[in-house]
């Protein structure tokens, strides 16, 4: 004899989506990472901290080039990705 | 080929050719198959703000690419004033038939990361019309029909309500109630015969494999 097992309920509960987490400690900004995952809040982030950007075309590439705290980061972008709440550029440091 | 007096009838003929266990043959939705695209609005009728919500609720829960649900919408009742700034933007033919609309929602589109020219999505597009075509449905199924359309000054009507450059305000919809009698402007009546829908053929949505399609 065999027997029935509920299924565990699903919950129904609504929450809104969670937003892009941080990805950069907030005493690290001064020190861009190898690789991030870029949207509009870390940008926004990036000139909150000091850091002015540009783009650069190349190809079918897109770059962002940081500049501030007397030095510059080069980034070669991927995307965009999605993450389940959104979407992103995930950036690989290339300079 | 028509709604009215060819595709079920030929969907069912087709279906009872493959199926011969007894099962239903499928037939297309009511909601669906009732669908259709007025330009005579009920201009009595004022949508409640709980159809409003609930036509908004169709449009969250519909899918997009990586749940990224690249869109917003701008509602105006008949009533209230976002309704008399969307119909100020309007342009011509639906200048002349979508104020009598109860509803008037444009339908923005996240096109761009904020500040760049990097696109938000390459499916936001796709996605937008996915979720006005489940609000097109809800709102089906509240009695209201709906008539998408482009015919307003995407410029003036983004400045109107300072939408930001990485939104685009891609189309709107007309949500509304079929007139009681016969509309102001020449349009036949709801309660007049319509005439056939026309679709392409269905053989014309196959693409076959080393053939193509039989469109041009």
């Amino acid at each position: 004899m065999s027997t029935v097992t509920p299924r565990p309920a699903v919950s129904t509960t609504v929450r809104d989506a969670p937003r892009h987490a941080p990805v950069i400690p907030a005493d690290r900004w001064h020190e861009p990472p190898d690789s991030l995952a870029i949207t509009a809040e870390v940008l926004r982030a990036f000139r909150t901290h000091g850091w002015r950007y540009t783009e650069q075309r190349s190809d079918r590439w897109h770059y962002l080039i940081l500049r501030g705290h007397d030095q510059s980061a080069a980034y070669k972008l991927i995307g965009p990705l999605f993450d389940e709440t959104g979407s992103y550029y995930q950036g690989h440091r290339i300079a | 080929m028509t709604i009215a007096d060819g595709w079920p009838t030929a969907a069912r003929a087709s279906a009872a050719a493959r199926v011969d266990d007894g099962a239903l043959p499928p037939v297309l939705h009511p909601l669906l198959a009732a669908r259709w695209s007025p330009t005579t609005f009920d201009p009595s009728y004022e949508v409640t703000a709980a159809e409003v919500d609930a036509i908004l609720e169709a449009a969250r829960w519909a899918p997009s690419a990586g749940n990224s649900q690249p869109w917003a919408f701008i509602t105006g009742r008949r009533s209230d004033p976002i309704h008399a700034r969307l119909t100020r933007h309007l342009t011509g033919s639906s200048a002349a038939w979508a104020p009598s609309a109860s509803l008037l929602v444009a339908n923005l589109c996240h096109r761009y990361v904020e500040d760049t020219d990097w696109e938000y999505s390459e499916f936001a597009h796709y996605d937008l019309g996915q979720a006005v075509a489940h609000m097109t449905l809800q709102a089906q199924a509240l009695g209201l029909h709906a008539r998408q359309f482009r015919a307003f000054n995407r410029t003036a009507l983004a400045a109107e309500f300072a939408v930001p450059q990485h939104w685009e305000i891609t189309t709107m919809s007309a949500f509304g109630r079929l007139p009681p009698g016969p509309p102001a402007i020449p349009e036949r009546a709801a309660t007049e015969p319509r005439p056939p829908r026309h679709r392409r053929s269905p053989r014309d949505l196959r693409w076959v494999p080393g053939v193509g399609t039989t469109r041009d």
